[in-house]
């Protein structure tokens, strides 16, 4: 087991670099690599999970992390200053493990999805395989510097694959794209310097978020929970804090910081949006729940319901906003904004059911999602057309396609024995269970079933039921089933989507003692 | 075989057979395996299989089934209604190209309304309530292509879904207080979570303002409104009512009394005004429901159950009744024909349709020696008594239910005396049709199943051996109260049969006498403006979702677009400031000193002569400022 998480998460940029020396007119052998590349890391990350731990409890977090890996990467002198100690610290705890799974699970089917892109082919893959790497290493960094820089690099290769692969309007996505998730980061990046002038590892300062975790503050730093400095009126703990929302909230993405994410899956192309739907909004969630309501607790209880308020309005707002799209991407787009909702009312519940749900609907939504973008998918490959009302009756024309969107949609509509629903129900009994949240909370998040529901069928009647009708002739010809690729990629989403629904403990005992001891971090300040 | 294991092959075997016959397109082995799991159910009652199962869903969480005796009796109505309606579709679908894809649906809803009756914890019943909601959805839309099934199909799986809201927002508040397994469940409710779950039950069990739902469903086929829109999915809600009745809150028990009695009420009224043949019964059903809803209401819980398993019975004999009927003018004419305006005389035509008709119809009009007299008037009686201790205004309940009893006879003789009776009124087109085994079978079948002796050898006895079998304890009824409501349920099916006689006798003109009366009851007509009520909600939501888009474009990607521009021109000002203020003084200097420069240059190229002169010139300035200064 020694060093395998390190194969998963550096082996993609090994492979990169050695594309770079691959003539580029041979554009299969890319194609093939990246599959093979992302093949192993996910035969690797099978490997881990096999052999990871579940009972493993502990009285902090530093014994939480298994398959650790920890070196000194960069340590340098600053006079003065001090020095700045970088470690190379890698580690999975019983939510980061799933997570790092299921992102080699995605990135595999994202390049079954780039099979046709034969355009500037080696550029592509050669940024797919840097993306990847970054996923991954946003998930399994335990040093905060690693985890910024990983966080970071993904945006690079998302700027480029939306900016020149993507759609007509791409070059005006992908740099809004990049402009908000950078600033996003600069709060995150101010965070972080607060963090490492305040937590201590022995007698020098630190990045490693066990350390930060575990809450070893230098007493009288700035970050201190003891402190009593306050800046513009507020304690610097609640401002890190607020800062921290603001920063994952872009990424998750929250209302009202939620704009970037219609415009860059519109534009991007299938397997982008794919990962980015799939994954990148994940890396948001996974940072609130690992950094803002880890590392901040005493925080998190007192702003919880700031935080449920923000989900509350993410769902109904989003879900409306999915109602009232005539373009079948935009509105899971927006579908994915509403179900992230969940995932924010899930924390801020602050119990261990809500944070399990939370966990869940994250795993789950990385499932649905990419799914249900591959479908939006299939109908813009064929014809070049998503708008919901060029076309009708596909149900007969095309039964299997309707199958699976069936199956999809019913997940995203939280349909019980799919896994949407053990989510959405997760997040709603830790609503109504926590003692941060008003009953209304609850109440008001449970009508988002409704509406997503209102948005789901209302698509399926225009675009499945009815006369069959295309707009243009021309798309006549191409209106044929699923290929066999495309179901490659449905069937095993398919298959992991009901064995979470009628079987969640297969996720959840991975969580369960990471989420048991990190609630009752919360206890000491629950009133 | 052990109690367990049966329980799983009753609750599997349903899907499992509708799965195989998709993939094989061969009917016999949805049936076989229906078959089979009736006769498993009936075994499983047999051996006194019950039992409670209990398995770890989430960690830490316990979900339980539970196999009792209403689960069982349930189960094998739910089978046995199931197992005639699939035999019946055999003929009904038979030249449907989707009819594979028909039977794997029929499977799911099977297993799910089995699954329903086994939960005992109330999220496992909620997974079973969504289950039945999303096949009724698949069924209702089974004809997809048809002009308008797609938007009923999405009404009826919406208005379910904003019930099942209430129903999950209720229930898990109760999670909160206690187990949620209703076999261990301790009351009372708090009116909140009691208000809620009432309303989720409503929603299923189409009750005001939800029932409009039930109306639209019927645009499905007609063997699937006769088992899921009439005989089990709609009962759902009277059944979780059945099961949660004894916690709910007392006030609550009240509001769910009389939305049942005004729910029974416009129903009937409603049914009476229908043309439709289908919405005629699916408003009946809706009057039926209300029923049971005042039976739970009223603390009858018994009667209401009663109620639920003779309905199912006459109901779904009714329907495939009604489907028996448009089957054979879709066969003889060619054309969909639903309204009762253009039937007529088929009393020779379709003889065993007919008869159980006649059977069934009599059950649901409450005649003495039917199912439908007995379990009735054990809801009738049960609302007097209850009434008699709650005071004066709560006679409303048993009033109401007593008229609503007469307006039960009246359409139902209205509508035996316009499809069986008279002269013909449409044009027979193609070869005749005669009704064939697979159609008549299931009506014989349901036909005896609502007869008297099925329930009690004595006719006029409003309980059942389903009250000794399921250890109910009989309450003490004063014996004035049984006989005035014998003999005044008895008198009011009398007057609503003699009523429809009198206007709808065979050679009446239909058309002349009746449309004025119709048009003073446009509201009954139009199912009290139900559905139109929804399509406005829908509207004005969907009115809500388009201004959320406008927010979303105009206001707050526009302020993101705003600060972007705002950032450009903040830029560009500080660029201009960088070039004119500080980058511009410097640039002067150098400009003036390459001028100075290039001046003085100037003077390096000329001829040794000016050189030495103009040296000469600077030397005496020097030396004079030297000097003088």
């Amino acid at each position: 087991m020694e060093n395998t998480l390190s194969y998963i998460f550096l082996f993609p940029l090994l492979v990169a670099f050695g594309m770079l020396f691959i003539p580029a007119d041979r554009w299969r052998l890319f194609r093939q690599l990246s599959f093979a590349t992302v093949a192993i890391q996910l035969v690797l990350s099978i490997v881990l999970m096999v052999n990871f731990d579940q009972s493993l409890t502990s009285t902090n977090w530093n014994g939480l992390f298994q398959f650790t890996e920890q070196t000194d990467w960069i340590s340098m002198s600053l006079g003065s200053i001090g020095n700045i100690k970088i470690q190379y610290f890698i580690g999975v705890d019983g939510i980061s493990m799933p997570l790092v799974g299921l992102s080699t699970f995605v990135l595999l089917i994202g390049v079954i999805s780039s099979w046709n892109i034969q355009e500037k082919a080696k550029g592509y893959f050669i940024l797919y395989l840097v993306l990847s790497s970054s996923i991954i290493g946003c998930f399994i960094a335990l040093d905060f510097f690693l985890f910024y820089l990983c966080f970071e690099f993904m945006l690079l290769p998302m700027f480029f694959l939306i900016g020149i692969w993507g759609g007509k309007n791409r070059s005006y996505a992908s740099i809004k794209f990049f402009l908000y998730t950078l600033l996003g980061s600069l709060f995150i990046l101010v965070v972080m310097i607060g963090l490492y002038l305040s937590v201590m590892d022995g007698d020098s300062n630190t990045f490693s978020l066990v350390q930060m975790l575990d809450g070893n503050y230098r007493s009288g730093s700035v970050l201190d929970p003891g402190s009593s400095e306050l800046i513009f009126g507020y304690s610097a703990r609640v401002l890190a804090f607020i800062f921290l929302i603001i920063g994952f909230g872009i990424k998750l993405p929250a209302v009202p910081v939620h704009t970037w994410l219609p415009d860059a899956h519109v534009e991007a192309p299938t397997p982008i949006s794919v990962v980015l739907a799939g994954l990148l909004l994940k890396v948001g969630a996974f940072g609130l729940l690992r950094i803002a309501f880890g590392i901040f607790p005493d925080i998190a209880v007192e702003y919880a319901g700031f935080v449920a308020i923000i989900g509350v309005l993410s769902i109904i707002y989003g879900g409306l906003n999915a109602l009232a799209q005539r373009d079948l991407k935009r509105m899971v787009a927006y579908s994915s904004v509403s179900h992230m909702g969940f995932v924010l009312v899930g924390l801020a519940s602050i119990t261990a059911i809500g944070f399990s749900g939370s966990f869940f609907h994250m795993v789950s939504h990385g499932l649905i999602s990419p799914a249900l973008f591959l479908i939006a998918g299939v109908i813009y490959d064929r014809t070049g057309n998503r708008q919901m009302e060029n076309f009708s009756g596909l149900a007969g024309k095309m039964p299997v396609y309707t199958f699976f969107m069936a199956i999809f949609f019913f997940a995203g509509l939280g349909l019980p024995g799919l896994s949407g629903f053990v989510g959405e129900l997760m997040v709603l009994m830790g609503a109504f269970g926590s003692s941060q949240l008003s009953l209304w909370i609850g109440i008001i998040a449970t009508t988002g079933i409704a509406i997503s529901a209102a948005y789901f069928l209302w698509t399926i009647q225009r675009m499945f039921y009815g006369k069959y009708f295309v707009r243009e002739s021309g798309w006549e010809q191409n209106m044929i089933d699923l290929t066999i690729r495309e179901k490659l990629m449905l069937i095993p989403l398919t298959i992991l989507v009901t064995l979470l629904g009628v079987f969640p403990r297969l996720l959840l005992d991975y969580s369960n003692e990471t989420i048991t001891f990190f609630i009752d971090q919360f206890s000491r300040f629950q009133p | 075989m052990g109690a367990e294991m049966m329980i799983l092959f009753i609750f599997t075997l349903p899907i499992i057979g509708g799965l195989i016959t998709y993939w094989t397109k061969q009917p016999t082995f949805s049936i076989v395996s229906i078959g089979i799991s009736l006769l498993l159910s009936l075994g499983a009652i047999i051996i006194k299989g019950y039992t409670s199962i209990s398995f770890e869903w989430l960690p830490g969480y316990f979900i339980g089934v539970h196999y009792d005796k209403v689960a069982a009796i349930l189960i094998v109505l739910v089978l046995l209604i199931s197992l005639l309606v699939h035999f019946f579709s055999l003929e009904y679908v038979k030249e449907d190209s989707g009819k594979n894809r028909y039977f794997a649906k029929l499977g799911l809803f099977t297993s799910s309304m089995v699954g329903l009756l086994l939960a005992d914890h109330l999220i496992l019943l909620f997974v079973f309530w969504e289950l039945v909601g999303l096949s009724s959805y698949l069924l209702i839309g089974f004809w997809y292509k048809k002009e308008g099934v797609p938007n009923s199909a999405r009404l009826a799986f919406m208005v379910n879904r904003v019930a099942d809201v209430a129903l999950l927002a209720g229930i898990l508040i109760l999670n909160q207080a206690g187990s949620l397994n209703l076999s261990e469940m301790e009351g009372p409710i708090l009116l909140l979570p009691s208000l809620l779950i009432a309303i989720g039950a409503f929603g299923k069990s189409a009750q005001f303002p939800f029932s409009g739902w039930l109306t639209k469903a019927m645009v499905g086929p007609t063997p699937v409104s006769a088992l899921i829109h009439a005989a089990t999915m709609v009962a759902a809600g009277v059944y979780l009512l059945f099961r949660v009745a004894p916690f709910l809150d007392r006030e609550v028990l009240t509001f769910v009394a009389l939305v049942g009695t005004f729910t029974a009420f416009y129903g009937g009224l409603s049914a009476l005004f229908q043309h439709d043949i289908k919405k005629v019964l699916a408003y009946s059903t809706i009057s039926q429901l209300g029923y049971m809803v005042i039976g739970i209401g009223v603390g009858a819980a018994d009667a209401a159950l009663f109620h639920l398993v003779t309905h199912a019975f006459f109901k779904a004999g009714l329907f495939l009744g009604a489907g028996s009927v448009i089957h054979y003018l879709h066969q003889s004419s060619g054309k969909d024909g639903q309204d009762m305006r253009f039937m007529g005389g088929l009393k020779n035509k379709l003889p065993w349709t007919f008869r159980s008709f006649l059977i069934c119809g009599s059950a649901l009009a409450g005649v003495p020696l039917f199912s439908g007299f007995m379990s009735k008037e054990g809801i009738l009686i049960a609302g007097w008594q209850w009434a008699e201790q709650m005071g004066t205004w709560a006679y409303l309940v048993p009033d109401i239910a007593l008229i609503t009893a007469m307006i039960t006879a009246l359409y139902v003789g209205r509508m035996l005396l316009l499809v069986f009776y008279g002269k013909s009124r449409f044009e027979i087109k193609l070869t005749p049709f005669k009704e064939n085994g697979f159609v008549t079978a299931p009506l014989i079948i349901l036909a005896l199943g609502s007869m008297w002796f099925v329930f009690d050898v004595n006719p006029f006895e409003h309980h059942s051996w389903l009250d000794a079998f399921l250890n109910f304890e009989i309450a003490e009824t004063p014996a004035w109260i049984e006989r005035m409501g014998m003999l005044l349920s008895v008198l009011m099916a009398g007057v609503g049969l003699v009523l429809a006689y009198s206007f709808f006798k065979p050679g009446s003109n239909y058309n002349r006498n009746y449309p004025v009366l119709e048009s003073r009851f446009k509201v009954a007509e139009n199912g009290f403006y139900m559905v139109q009520l929804y399509q406005v909600i829908a509207t004005g939501f969907h009115s809500l979702a388009v201004l959320a888009l406008q927010l979303d474009r105009k206001i707050v990607d526009r302020v993101v677009h705003f600060a972007g521009i705002g950032t450009v021109v903040v830029s560009k000002v500080i660029s201009l400031i960088d070039r004119f203020l500080v980058d511009g003084p410097i640039n002067l200097f150098g400009y003036l000193s390459s001028f100075l420069g290039r001046r003085f240059a100037g003077l390096s190229g000329r001829d040794l002569q000016t050189q030495l002169s103009w040296l000469l010139v600077f030397v005496i300035l020097i030396l004079s400022w030297i000097l003088f200064f």
